[in-house]
């Protein structure tokens, strides 16, 4: 072994590489095993594959024009104006709290912005107005409910957070609600998609039109729930707040129980999955995955789950990894974001893939080093991407973990400037003595 | 069933292979059986050559999740490629000079993805990475991230070299170059390395610095 020709400093990181790469884990051995065992049964595949490659190549260099020309522009229309605002029945006071019409307490105030979005918040809702650009706005629910109908646009990002809980829009109508006593997040989705996350929801939870989440934090309870057609009418026909009022007794059984689902509910998921069976088959797994029908898409995997990675679109990967989630299925959404990450490599969804590989290996035991490679890893990737709150939350929790309050303390402080109110600004604030 | 046993004594063979003859009367066996198509070759190929392969690869691209995937591409490849091996008693340099010129084009692929994707670094950090301690973490890190502005052919060199401590006429035999290109490779990368970490020596920077960037 020869280093005369580097410093001393480059050798001597020369033999920390040799020391500590290139030694091939008992599981990657297995897992190469596995692969070369059953490449005999794709080779066919993959010729057709090639010979698609060529076209496909083609196809990327004219997608990656697409795709990098949105980009350039919108590094170049980062600094474009704030959205306009109208606040209907009240005023938003210096502190940013949303406050009703002076003389009128029960009256309903309701941000109209420029873009067609509009948030109502119900009778007696403490809410807040935080950060306005020209892409969105973050308002906070602190007690109450809120309305939103948010207009779908390319570059629009808005969130909500409602007590501990970030629901990060995609273009939508929902309503949703936070009980600070009760320590309650409802969320009913009329159109469109939505992600949640914050406390007890192992990772970001994704709530398509059709369905309603209760997270009750109390309990450590979460619930997916499919909502009847005549429920979602009713909520869209009557006053939201009347509807929220009782978030939760109007609501269809639950479909899925993400923690500790009661025997009882056991026992409805069942029927829900009897009457699922009766349905013909869905046609794809985004579909499938609104549907709640998490099984069939681990079922259609999990024939060849090899054959799946290789082949399978990014929005399948996406679908059969939330699915595995949802169904604790920790080493099929392991490796269905690894092939998101590979195969789909520099796309959002690739980025996202790395947080959720970061909250898999948080719960599942792997422990906060490895979670905090991934959250690193998706900051770097994605600084303004929709987890970048929770990625940095976290991140600051593994910091602390591992190298000890003092280590975290920068981490706490860059949370906090850039999330005052987000859901780990107490954490942040522990951390750096200021509460 | 006699092409099995024939594989399975190969395997034990290749286990406990004490000289470089009977690793060539196995190379040659393999390679017959591979270039045949005789059932679990591919297998018996895995087994005798991917801790060669990953290490390669691993060492070549550095920490990142890919290094796996890479490993199982570069057999695949192989696979398909394997009638066009000429001496099958050369099994183990014509996988060594296969595996190198597939990290080759990953490397190339990657260059070409941060440079479309403008400010993404395209690393994933891999399983071994992941239980390594924050300073080794972060050393590697730098001396990859020194890597990265080197061309492919300087930074293959530079670690097949120093890292995988292979010798000059093995590198030139493994990527096809001449003994003078190599050695000229070489030169200029551990100058260019070495310039780099002696300005980025973290020793020099004022104190907490080095744990900032970790952090």
């Amino acid at each position: 072994m020869s280093d005369e020709n580097l410093s001393g400093g480059a050798a001597e990181l020369a033999r920390l590489a040799r020391r500590t790469l290139g030694h091939m884990s008992e599981g990657q051995h297995a897992r190469g095993l596995e692969a070369v065992r059953g490449h005999a049964h794709r080779r066919r595949a993959e010729r057709w594959r090639r010979v698609m490659a060529i076209g496909g190549a083609t196809t990327a260099v004219a997608l990656g024009v697409v795709l990098l020309a949105p980009r350039v522009l919108q590094r170049m229309d980062a600094g474009s104006p704030a959205l306009a605002l109208q606040v209907e029945a009240g005023a938003i006071d210096a502190t940013g709290a949303i406050v009703p019409r002076p003389g009128d307490a029960l009256s309903q105030p309701a941000l109209r912005f420029e873009d067609g979005t509009v948030i109502k918040l119900g009778n007696e809702t403490r809410g807040r107005l935080g950060k306005i650009d020209g892409h969105g706005a973050e308002v906070a629910i602190e007690n109450g409910s809120a309305h939103v109908s948010v207009v779908h646009k390319p570059k629009a990002r808005w969130l909500i957070n409602a007590g501990p809980y970030v629901i990060t829009v995609h273009g939508t109508v929902f309503s949703a609600s936070w009980d600070a006593h009760q320590q309650r997040l409802d969320v009913k989705m009329e159109r469109g998609l939505v992600s949640v996350s914050g406390p007890v929801t192992n990772g970001p939870i994704s709530v398509r039109a059709g369905q309603a989440l209760t997270v009750k934090l109390k309990r450590s309870q979460v619930l997916l729930r499919d909502l009847d057609r005549d429920d979602v009418v009713a909520s869209l026909d009557a006053d939201a707040d009347a509807d929220l009022d009782a978030p939760s007794a109007d609501l269809t059984p639950p479909s899925v129980a993400l923690t500790a689902p009661a025997p009882a509910v056991r026992t409805r998921v069942a029927s829900l999955q009897a009457k699922a069976a009766r349905q013909p088959r869905l046609k794809t797994w985004t579909a499938a995955l609104s549907a709640g029908d998490f099984d069939t898409i681990l079922e259609d995997a999990e024939r060849d789950i090899g054959h799946t990675l290789a082949t399978r679109g990014t929005e399948d990967l996406a679908a059969l990894a939330d699915a595995a989630r949802y169904r604790r299925h920790d080493d099929v959404a392991r490796r269905a974001l690894l092939a998101q990450r590979r195969r789909f490599a520099g796309s959002p969804r690739a980025a996202d893939a790395a947080f959720f590989l970061g909250r898999l290996d948080e719960n599942g035991g792997r422990g906060h080093g490895p979670a905090l490679a991934w959250y690193e890893q998706y900051l770097d990737e994605a600084p303004r991407g929709s987890y970048v709150a929770e990625a940095l939350g976290r991140k600051m929790i593994a910091v602390e973990e591992i190298h000890g309050a003092a280590a975290a303390r920068n981490v706490a402080e860059q949370y906090l400037r850039r999330f005052p109110r987000g859901s780990y600004a107490g954490a942040a604030r522990a951390l750096l003595g200021t509460r | 069933m006699a092409a099995d046993v024939r594989l399975h004594r190969m395997r034990l063979v290749a286990a406990a292979t004490a000289s470089p003859e009977e690793a060539s009367a196995t190379d040659l066996e393999l390679a017959r059986a591979l270039i045949d198509g005789t059932a679990n070759a591919a297998e018996a190929a895995w087994e005798r050559y991917s801790p060669l392969v990953h290490r390669i690869v691993s060492r070549a691209i550095g920490p990142d999740a890919e290094v796996e995937d890479v490993t199982q591409e570069i057999f695949y490849r192989l696979f398909s490629r394997i009638r066009t091996l000429r001496k099958p008693e050369a099994l183990r340099s014509f996988v060594i000079s296969f595996a190198i010129r597939i990290v080759k084009w990953e490397l190339r692929r990657r260059r070409a993805r941060r440079w479309l994707t403008l400010s993404e670094t395209g690393e994933v950090p891999d399983e071994q990475m992941m239980v390594m301690d924050a300073e080794n973490r972060y050393a590697l890190r730098r001396l990859y991230g020194m890597l990265d502005r080197l061309s492919t052919r300087e930074r293959l060199v530079l670690v097949l070299r120093h890292v995988e401590g292979m010798t000059l006429e093995e590198i030139a035999a493994a990527m096809e170059l001449s003994l003078a290109t190599v050695k000229r490779g070489l030169r200029r990368a551990s100058a260019r390395v070495s310039q780099m970490v002696d300005a980025d020596d973290p020793k020099k920077r004022p104190t907490g610095t080095a744990m900032k960037r970790r952090v």
